[in-house]
C-alpha cells in the first residue's frame, strides 16, 4: 500500500502518463480510500491546467522581422 | 514535413531572406517564450537574436537528429544559461530539484497526511481561477520568478506543450530531472494557489 507522501511523489509524473501499469494502479487505489490525496491531486492537476492557461503572446511584428532578417543576412 | 524541413535548411544556409523571413516566423514567438523564461523579458530579445546568429552559423553542421525547432531551442536555452552564468545567476540543479519543504513538511513520518492537510478550492476549473484579477497577477508573478530550470520546464511542456522527450533535448538534462522539475515547479503553483485561497493574498516566495 503506498503512502500519501509516495503520491505526492509520483502526482506530477501521473500528469503526465504514462507511468506503470503498478504505479497507475497503486495510485487509483490510494485515491478511492483517500480523501485528501484525492483533493491534493485534483487541485495539481487544476495548478498545472491553470499554467497552460498563461500563455503570452510573443508574435514578432513585422518591422521586428525585417530587422532580423537585416542581421542575419549581414552575418560573415 | 521532413522534406519541407530540408529545403528550408538549405536555403537558410544560401542566406535568402525569404527563408530567414519563413524561419523567423515559424520559430521566433517559440523561442522568445522559452528566452523569457529564463532571463525575463528585459534580456529575452537579446538572447534569442545570440541565438539566431549560432543556429545560422552553425546550420551547415546540423545533422537532422532533432527537428529544426528543438534544435533552435536548444541553442536559445544554451545562449541563455550562458548569459545567466556571466552573471552568476544560474541555479544549481540541485536546488532547483531539491524537495519543496513547505511541502514535505506536511506528511507525518509514516507518510501520511499531519494536520494540515490541502485545502478545498472554491474553483472548479483553471479558468474561474485566473478570473480572479489578484490571483492572475500572483500566478504570472510566480512563474516569472521561478528558478530557471523550472520555469523553463513548465513553460515548454504546459505552455508550449512539448513532450518530455523534446524537454530533454532542449534542456539537456535527464527525463528523470525533469520529471523533478516539473513535479517541483507544479508544487510550487499548488501552494502559491492554495494560500491564495486561504488568505486572499499573494505567496511571498
Amino acid at each position: 500500500m503506498i503512502t500519501c507522501k509516495d503520491v505526492s511523489d509520483t502526482a506530477s509524473d501521473y500528469l503526465d502518463g504514462p507511468t506503470t501499469l503498478l504505479q497507475r494502479f497503486s495510485l487509483r487505489l490510494h485515491l478511492i480510500m483517500c480523501v485528501k490525496c484525492r483533493r491534493y491531486m485534483r487541485q495539481l492537476k487544476l495548478a498545472s491546467g491553470l499554467a497552460k492557461k498563461i500563455t503570452v503572446p510573443f508574435e514578432p511584428s513585422d518591422e521586428e522581422i525585417e530587422f532580423l532578417v537585416q542581421k542575419l543576412r549581414a552575418l560573415t | 514535413m521532413y522534406e519541407e524541413e530540408q529545403e528550408l535548411i538549405s536555403r537558410l544556409i544560401r542566406k535568402e531572406d525569404a527563408a530567414f523571413r519563413q524561419a523567423i516566423k515559424q520559430y521566433q514567438s517559440s523561442m522568445l517564450y522559452l528566452a523569457h523564461s529564463f532571463v525575463g523579458n528585459k534580456f529575452a530579445d537579446e538572447v534569442v537574436q545570440e541565438a539566431w546568429f549560432s543556429a545560422i552559423r552553425a546550420l551547415p553542421k546540423f545533422e537532422s537528429r532533432s527537428s529544426l525547432r528543438t534544435w533552435l531551442l536548444r541553442i536559445v536555452a544554451n545562449e541563455a544559461k550562458t548569459r545567466l552564468r556571466k552573471e552568476n545567476r544560474l541555479t544549481s540543479l540541485e536546488a532547483m530539484t531539491a524537495e519543496n519543504k513547505s511541502l514535505s513538511d506536511r506528511y507525518v513520518s509514516d507518510g501520511n497526511w499531519g494536520d494540515k492537510i490541502p485545502i478545498q478550492w472554491d474553483c472548479d476549473s483553471p479558468e474561474e481561477l485566473l478570473s480572479v484579477q489578484e490571483l492572475k497577477r500572483c500566478m504570472d508573478q510566480l512563474i516569472e520568478n521561478l528558478p530557471e530550470l523550472q520555469g523553463a520546464t513548465l513553460n515548454l511542456r504546459e505552455e508550449q506543450g512539448y513532450s518530455l522527450d523534446d524537454i530533454c533535448n532542449i534542456l539537456e538534462v535527464s527525463e528523470s530531472n525533469v520529471r523533478v522539475l516539473l513535479h517541483r515547479a507544479r508544487n510550487r503553483l499548488f501552494l502559491c494557489i492554495e494560500h491564495f485561497q486561504a488568505t486572499g493574498e499573494c505567496c511571498t516566495d
